[in-house]
């Protein structure tokens, strides 16, 4: 993971002491966009299985570089029904669970992944009024989340960067023209 | 009589807004959001014709929560953790979630086909379709406010209100 580290003398002049602990904290509660890195559908997916993620946009805390971009980590299906007769729907529920921080998991909450598919249950209804087993073969789509689907999640709690795994990039002021 | 038709039609459509405006509360009260530390969720059924004489008891295993009739909704505060809600009928119908505390889920009732009857369904939900129908829907009434179901939000007002 490409990351830019500033030596540990260089940042003892140039940043109390203070500041560099509390810039080494992610608060809880830190939201963090997150990228689903394959295709989950309630046709085959079941409750509890593991899916990967990615880190979209850098976490920062203040001015600080904290865990860039490309880090990765796993979500779960909590649930997952696959479509069924009389028009029902498949539906799909994702969580995020962790980033990984080199040896160290960020935990996560608040994954907003919820999906249902089409719901045909009118249609069922108009085709047993036309014929009355005909209803119950209707079936409605499966849920699907397509590989590459961004959302936000949280951290769960707050997270000391572990020092020697600290890859912290002091961000350079934007060039005035 | 072509003349007639056409001023009736007419008549419907203009009628059709006022009737559309009056059928719900015109300013949806405000949801306040669950206390320090609990999560809220949103169950709601929106109020179409399509197994409208059903209701849809939402139960945690055996406990009722509470039951959604069509176009009603509650509000339930938990603490953050795994739930398992199910709908029965004929047959069972189960939602597994997660509530986190700070954070709103929404879960919709729907009524789909059964055999002998039709089988009340939980889904995924979200603010965007929940919000969308929230003029047209009212909150579940008194009897179906259990010990654990958010008192309904326009009464609240209401008192608030005679209180100022």
């Amino acid at each position: 993971m490409p990351c830019l580290v500033i030596p540990a003398p260089l940042f003892a002049q140039d940043v109390p002491e203070v500041a560099l602990a509390e810039a080494l904290v992610i608060p809880a509660r830190t939201e963090v966009v997150l990228r689903v890195d394959v295709e989950i559908s309630s046709k085959t997916a079941k409750r509890g299985d593991k899916f990967p993620l990615t880190l979209v946009s850098d976490i920062r805390v203040g001015d600080y570089l904290l865990v860039p971009a490309g880090a990765t980590g796993e979500g779960e299906v909590i649930h997952s029904v696959g479509k069924g007769f009389g028009g029902s729907a498949g539906e799909l529920l994702l969580a995020a669970r962790y980033l990984n921080i080199g040896a160290s998991k960020l935990k996560l909450q608040s994954f907003k992944i919820a999906k249902t598919g089409a719901n045909n249950s009118a249609e069922a209804i108009v085709a047993t009024n036309l014929f009355l087993p005909a209803g119950l073969f209707v079936t409605g789509s499966s849920a699907v989340v397509p590989a590459g689907q961004v959302a936000a999640a949280k951290t769960a709690e707050a997270f000391s960067m572990p020092a020697n795994e600290a890859a912290i990039s002091e961000l350079q002021p934007e060039e005035q023209d | 009589m072509r003349t007639y038709t056409i001023t009736a039609l007419g008549l419907a459509l203009i009628a059709a807004p006022a009737m559309a405006a009056t059928k719900g509360s015109a300013t949806p009260e405000m949801i306040a959001a669950a206390p320090e530390g609990q999560g809220q969720i949103i169950f709601w059924r929106s109020g179409t014709m399509v197994g409208k004489a059903m209701g849809c008891g939402v139960n945690i295993g055996a406990e009722r929560i509470s039951a959604l009739g069509a176009g009603r909704y509650f509000i339930l505060n938990t603490a953050p953790g795994a739930y398992e809600f199910n709908a029965k009928s004929e047959a069972k119908d189960v939602l597994n979630l997660e509530v986190d505390a700070g954070d709103t889920t929404y879960v919709k009732c729907t009524i789909k086909m059964g055999v002998m009857a039709g089988r009340p369904n939980l889904s995924p939900s979200n603010a965007e379709e929940f919000n969308e129908k929230r003029s047209g829907l009212k909150y579940v009434d008194s009897d179906d406010i259990g010990p654990k179901v958010f008192a309904d939000p326009g009464l609240i007002a209401a008192d608030a209100a005679v209180a100022e």
